[in-house]
């Protein structure tokens, strides 16, 4: 509900609804205008009351016009649903409508004589300027309504379902709670002190390794959040509970992150803003901008982040920034199982020679339906350190002792 | 006091997006039409496992888009036929007349013309797509709008 009731608001805000809405309520408040004009601008009370009476025609036609296209959209949609339907369903749909506007339109002439009839040319013509002014009157022009009428091409609203095949963004009122790695929205994060993604984690290290980060050899973390297609390619998202559980329990910093979407012909460009709450090393940003390559069964991702951890403004300290080059190849190997392998470039601290890293990990996923709801069960196992080619002493090194291991599911549905 | 400041505000919010959420005017049947169909074309491939079947039905779905765009212009296209149709033409002043000028009367009761084909095609549509499916297949896209 309240995800229903979000998306609802901010199509209500956007005028979304107002231009995907039927014609009925600005023809109500048309109406409504004629009605209040006509009384104020009919001075005689007899030829005022049959104004009024003619007025009641069309607001009885209007209640009929109302009637006819709930009735009307209801027949359809149990046809819809109905496996066994055949033409002549639909046919029962159409057949009502044609005899019941042929009625309304002859009540509807009837009623234009009496109006006629009962007002002044002069009182008309007030009536008529008081009810222009107004927006909805734009309404009334139906040849400049027609000739103005060009489709917006907008993206899909319903749910993404072939891994391979999805964007970099939600559809607009789709939502995900997010509890798995592997997702779009923590693609990259990887800031110089943590690597954030959703799920539930374990990352090993050696000794040296921890002593050098300064991070536990051995941790669990549990992420879960929720992102939302606010507009056709806008998405905003939190991990709002990342919890340390062990070697101590520990409230993590929150992910918030927003990304814009740009769509081309197969290919998408994202810029991403996401920044963490702070945390033992302060504030984490990390701008970035990705390409995706999405296909039927074959999907590539690629991006360049800047992660940064700057101190707040009680605890200062140097800002630490890094940079990361993820990449992901996705492949379906059938519409609902998928396997990935992830690697790309990162430096977490690019004031410290030598810190150039090739991480490697493998995924995999199988996404299931459930009802109107998609579920991902999707798991990760990287070494995120896995190479470092030019480290500041000696030849080119692998870490196969750095490893980490996540495990999730996401649900997505659609909120309206 | 903060806390009584910060329930006021969560809930002055809960019942400001529930209005939003009650209140909102019913969609068109093409807005309608596209929904239901956009729901299933983005998961066919997760219900049916042929390829060569979830192909057609995908892009059945999304011919279904197209047809509800040709509904929305065939509807205005209806109206302002209507308006020009010449015992509606009214001249000089009358011409600007909402009742008149047979304005609300076309907006109303509009003559069905093209979208009658329209529907038409798109219960073809539907059918065709019932054809595809298996009765399980079918159920389980219906369950997504």
């Amino acid at each position: 509900m309240l995800w229903v009731a979000l998306a609802t608001a901010i199509m209500l805000l956007s005028g979304e609804l107002t231009r995907e809405a039927d014609d009925g309520t600005t023809l109500a408040r048309l109406l409504e205008a004629l009605r209040k004009s006509t009384i104020q601008d009919v001075t005689d009370a007899q030829r005022r009351a049959a104004a009024l009476r003619a007025l009641e025609g069309f607001e009885l036609g209007l209640s009929a016009y109302r009637r006819q296209i709930a009735t009307f959209k209801a027949c359809i949609a149990a046809a819809d649903g109905k496996y066994n339907a055949t033409k002549a369903d639909y046919d029962a749909c159409q057949a009502p409508v044609e005899a019941e506007r042929a009625n309304l339109r002859q009540s509807l002439v009837a009623a234009q004589s009496a109006y006629e009839a009962s007002v002044t040319e002069a009182e008309r013509a007030h009536v008529a300027q008081t009810v222009l002014a107004m927006s909805e009157a734009k309404l009334l022009d139906a040849a400049q309504a027609s000739a103005a009428y060009h489709p917006v091409a907008s993206r899909a609203r319903g749910l993404e379902g072939v891994v391979s095949e999805r964007h970099m963004t939600l559809p607009r009122n789709v939502v995900a709670i997010m509890y798995g790695p592997l997702s779009s929205s923590t693609f990259g994060q990887r800031f110089p002190s943590r690597i954030v993604d959703g799920g539930t984690s374990y990352a090993h290290q050696d000794q040296a390794r921890a002593d050098a980060t300064g991070s536990p050899p051995d941790l669990w973390n549990m992420r879960g959040g929720v992102r939302v297609g606010m507009f056709d390619d806008f998405e905003a998202g939190a991990l709002f509970m990342p919890l340390q559980l062990g070697p101590k329990f520990k409230f993590d910093p929150v992910s918030i992150f927003f990304t814009q979407q740009f769509r081309f012909h197969g290919v998408d460009l994202a810029v991403r803003a996401s920044f963490q709450t702070p945390g033992d090393t302060g504030w984490g940003i990390a701008p970035g901008t990705f390409l995706a390559f999405p296909g039927k069964r074959l999907a590539l991702r690629t991006g360049v982040v800047l992660p940064m951890e700057v101190g707040t403004l009680r605890k200062k300290m140097s800002p630490v920034v890094g940079l990361n080059v993820p990449v992901r190849v996705t492949w379906n190997v059938v519409p609902s199982f998928f396997l990935s392998a992830d690697s790309g470039v990162a430096y977490d601290r690019l004031a410290t020679k030598g810190g150039l890293e090739v991480p490697l990990g493998f995924g995999t996923g199988y996404s299931l339906l459930a009802g109107s709801k998609l579920i991902d069960i999707t798991a990760l196992f990287s070494w995120d350190h896995w190479l470092s080619p030019a480290p500041q002493h000696g030849s080119a090194q692998l870490d196969w002792q750095a490893y980490r291991i996540a495990f999730g599911a996401s649900l997505y549905f659609q909120a309206l | 006091m903060l806390f009584w400041r910060a329930l006021v505000g969560r809930v002055g919010l809960g019942v400001g997006l529930g209005v939003a959420a009650c209140s909102h005017p019913p969609p068109r049947l093409s807005v309608e039409l596209s929904a239901r169909a956009t729901a299933k074309a983005g998961v066919v491939s997760l219900v049916v496992a042929d390829p060569v079947r979830a192909e057609r039905l995908h892009a059945i779905y999304l011919e279904v888009v197209t047809l509800a765009h040709e509904l929305d212009r065939s509807r205005l296209a209806a109206r302002a036929q209507c308006r020009a149709q010449p015992e509606r033409r009214a001249k000089g002043a009358a011409a600007n007349d909402p009742i008149v000028s047979g304005a609300l009367e076309c907006l109303l009761a509009p003559p069905s013309g093209e979208s009658r084909a329209l529907v038409d095609r798109y219960a073809l549509l539907m059918l065709e797509a019932r054809a595809l499916l298996t009765q399980r297949e079918f159920e389980k896209l219906a369950r997504m709008r």
